[in-house]
């Protein structure tokens, strides 16, 4: 017989709703709730073995502690298949799901698989791990999800290969693999365009980014008085490149002091960056780090302060989270040092 | 305009008394041509090996390759502008050694760029080497140079080039023979309800400027160059060669550029070939929105396409400029595709990476991933400049997809994809 254990909230394993949503987590052989249409999904010699249900509070106001309570439970349960949820756009529910599968697969070295809306926090902390299927926003395609679910759970635990994220409707892990397609790029480029032509469907074999628009702040009003900061992604760096700062898709930033210096001597510096041409960069930094600038106008008195420190890094491929988090980490310093603007210059 | 390709089929190579084809066999006369290699005095020595389709060889670092051609009508416009005069080419007649190649070494590449043809390695489970890399099954020339001391990057580069094309062309022109095939090139008229196609094609990225001398498009370096259509026979025809750094492309995809032959294979049937319009990827923003303008102009108005395929060279801030004059395309009404390579790195497969976002932008074929590993199992023969490069890179070694030659091909040759799991 193969175990099917399921994961549910306190809503979905009708205990009640958000009045409920502290209770910890508790074990059931009653089948309830996505439970019923789960076992009417069940193949011979299939069962649904027990379902764990816990509130979305519990868990989210104590994850580590409610995992290892739910986990506990899934291991008397002895699943040979565990699903999660799904959990569509419910937030806490998908982390608790994403979470829990983690667990599960890590622990017990069981196949788990959860399904959940694209914006669900669940996916972003999780698809790296977890495999995680798309859903729509609300539970009207209940059946059909956990139908998926189990389809992709079942070829887990039989071993077989996955199918492409798109043939098989879930999130990347991330794991970049080469692979031969049925035709040269050539032939497909000029597929994909008649298709496009004749309003036939097509899918894009890279990735379509989708950017949030950044949100500009105040302008300055007083710029005499304002402690300004030089920020770069060209890779400027001391010559030896102290901190190892990476040629491409850098993973850290570093911030270098400027005090006392009224120019950036191009013996001093090197460029870290593999993306462009930088001999121009080489035979004058201030090319791309504009110190000799900033003291002039320091000097004149148009800005109050050059900032101490110039920070850097090397945008170059640099994905998108990864970039986001550098610039979180150049943000805290240069709010926590008093700095009022930024320049930021790229290549 | 109309070109006729005179084929003759290669299936082996030897050395000979004279240069001549017998039963598909390709004679060379050493002698002759490496004193004709050695005519550039740039050239302290060359050293010429043959290597059989299919032999357990690692080549590398592979400067170049050409595919042996040489033009019958008109007889010596050879690469205009670089190995000969500036005469017209695409249309008369081309002799071409199909089934091998010539490749030169570069004795001197830089550092973490070694681009490596391996003929057996099969680094993707269940394809063969041949389906894996279009030159494993081709027979090779490899010309191994030694440089006088002394010479500048450029000049180093401009020897290597002239050398690669000079070794091509004179297999070709001396040999004497009935052709095995013949194909034939023509924007003919066809069916005017069937869709009108252009191909832009990005012929270089100038975030590595040409020099001077560095010619890309008959003899012209390009460095400037302003959006220009192009006759298709043009580009196969030895008028486009690509820059000294041609980052995963080679002159021999130039030849057989596989989205012109593509688009002529379907002329007539599928589609209306509109014609190429050609352009680089340029390093100032008035520069790149020029481009943009002209680009959409010339195939919207010019060439009056209803569709484009685009494709890029160079690394990656060129996708920004494909991805300008793609979306002003969309603007003016012409659905567009393009060939790319994502950005994403290996670190995390949600968030792409692209340098582009446009929901006009929806169409992009995958030309693979540098953050690929190509494994290779050890071989018996390597080719390289020096026996201690010879020795390094004869046991089991991992290559980057980017320098693994024949694998990874911007211009569309390859099989080879990128998917996330």
């Amino acid at each position: 017989m193969t175990r099917v254990v399921l994961y549910l909230n306190q809503f979905f394993g009708q205990i009640g709703g958000e009045d409920m949503a502290g209770v910890p987590p508790r074990f059931t052989s009653e089948v309830l709730g996505p439970g019923r249409a789960l076992a009417g999904l069940l193949a011979e010699g299939e069962e649904l073995a027990g379902t764990i249900i816990c509130g979305d509070n519990y868990f989210s106001d104590q994850p580590e502690k409610a995992a290892a309570e739910c986990l506990g439970h899934v291991r008397l349960a002895a699943p040979d298949i565990f699903l999660a949820g799904p959990a569509f756009n419910a937030g806490r529910y998908g982390v608790a799901c994403g979470a829990l599968c983690k667990c599960v697969l890590a622990e017990l070295g069981v196949p788990a698989v959860t399904a959940m809306f694209e914006e669900n926090p669940g996916v972003d902390l999780f698809h790296r791990e977890v495999l995680i299927l798309h859903t729509g926003q609300n539970a009207a395609t209940m059946r059909e999800t956990l139908a998926r679910m189990l389809r992709l759970a079942r070829k887990l635990r039989a071993g077989e290969p996955l199918g492409k994220p798109r043939d098989e409707s879930y999130f990347p892990r991330g794991y970049v693999v080469g692979e031969l397609a049925e035709k040269p790029a050539a032939e497909r480029a000029v597929d994909m365009l008649l298709a496009k032509l004749a309003g036939q469907p097509f899918e894009t074999e890279v990735p379509l980014p989708a950017f949030d628009p950044p949100q500009a702040p105040e302008p300055l009003k007083d710029m005499a008085h304002a402690k300004v900061a030089l920020v770069t992604d060209g890779g400027l760096v001391p010559a030896g490149n102290p901190d190892g700062i990476e040629v491409s898709a850098a993973t850290k930033f570093a911030a270098y002091s400027v005090v006392g210096l009224e120019r950036l001597e191009p013996a001093n510096y090197d460029v870290s960056h593999g993306g462009y041409d930088n001999r121009y960069v080489k035979q004058d930094p201030h090319r791309l780090v504009p110190l000799d600038v900033a003291r002039e106008l320091e000097r004149e008195g148009r800005i109050g302060q050059v900032y101490d420190q110039f920070l850097t890094t090397t945008g170059l491929s640099n994905p998108v989270n990864n970039s986001r988090r550098l610039g979180r980490g150049m943000a805290e310093h240069l709010k926590a040092a008093g700095v009022d603007a930024v320049i930021l210059t790229s290549t | 305009m109309r070109l006729t390709w005179r084929v003759h089929r290669i299936s082996g190579l030897r050395w000979g008394e004279a240069t001549r084809i017998e039963a598909g066999t390709l004679h060379i006369e050493r002698e002759a041509l490496t004193a004709d290699l050695l005519q550039d005095q740039r050239l302290s020595g060359v050293d010429l090996q043959l290597v059989a389709g299919g032999e357990s060889c690692r080549i590398l670092p592979v400067f170049d390759i050409v595919e042996p051609r040489a033009k019958i009508e008109p007889a010596g416009a050879d690469f205009p502008g670089v190995l000969t005069p500036v005469r017209a080419v695409g249309m008369g007649a081309t002799r071409v050694l199909r089934g091998m190649a010539v490749e030169i070494l570069d004795p001197s590449p830089p550092p973490n760029r070694v681009p490596i043809l391996d003929l057996t390695a099969t680094p993707l489970d269940g394809w063969s080497a041949a389906e894996q890399c279009r030159y494993a099954s081709l027979q090779h020339l490899v010309v191994v140079p030694r440089l006088q001391a002394g010479l500048d990057v450029n000049e180093r580069c401009q020897a290597l080039r002239l050398a690669n094309l000079r070794a091509a062309t004179f297999l070709a022109r001396n040999i004497d023979a009935e052709p095995d095939e013949e194909q034939s090139f023509e924007l003919t008229a066809v069916d005017e309800s069937l869709r009108r196609v252009a191909y832009v094609y990005q012929m270089h990225s100038h975030q590595r400027p040409t020099v001077p001398g560095e010619g890309l498009l008959y003899g012209d370096n390009c460095r400037h160059l302003l959006p220009t259509i192009v006759h298709p026979n043009e580009v196969i025809d030895g008028a486009v060669l690509r820059a000294y750094d041609g980052l995963a492309i080679q002159t021999y995809g130039i030849q057989n550029h596989a989205v012109i032959l593509d688009l002529y294979r379907r002329h007539g049937h599928d589609l209306n070939f509109a014609g190429v319009v050609v352009n680089v990827a340029n390093q100032l923003p008035e520069e790149r929105d020029r481009a943009t303008v002209m680009t959409g102009n010339l195939v919207k108005y010019a060439l009056k396409a209803d569709g484009a395929v685009f494709s890029k060279s160079g690394g990656g801030a060129p996708h920004v400029d494909m991805a300008l004059a793609a979306a002003r395309c969309e603007e003016l009404g012409v659905k567009t595709s393009m060939l790319a390579w994502d950005l994403t790195s290996s670190d995390d497969g949600l968030q792409g990476a692209t340098l582009f976002s446009s929901p006009l932008l929806n169409a992009i074929v995958s030309v693979g991933s540098n953050n690929v590993d190509l494994p290779m199992p050890p071989v018996e023969r390597v080719i390289a400049p020096t026996p201690d490069m010879a020795e390094r890179y004869q046991g089991q070694i991992v290559v980057q997809a980017l320098r693994g030659v024949g694998m990874m091909d911007q211009l569309g040759s390859s099989r080879f994809t990128a998917t996330f799991y």
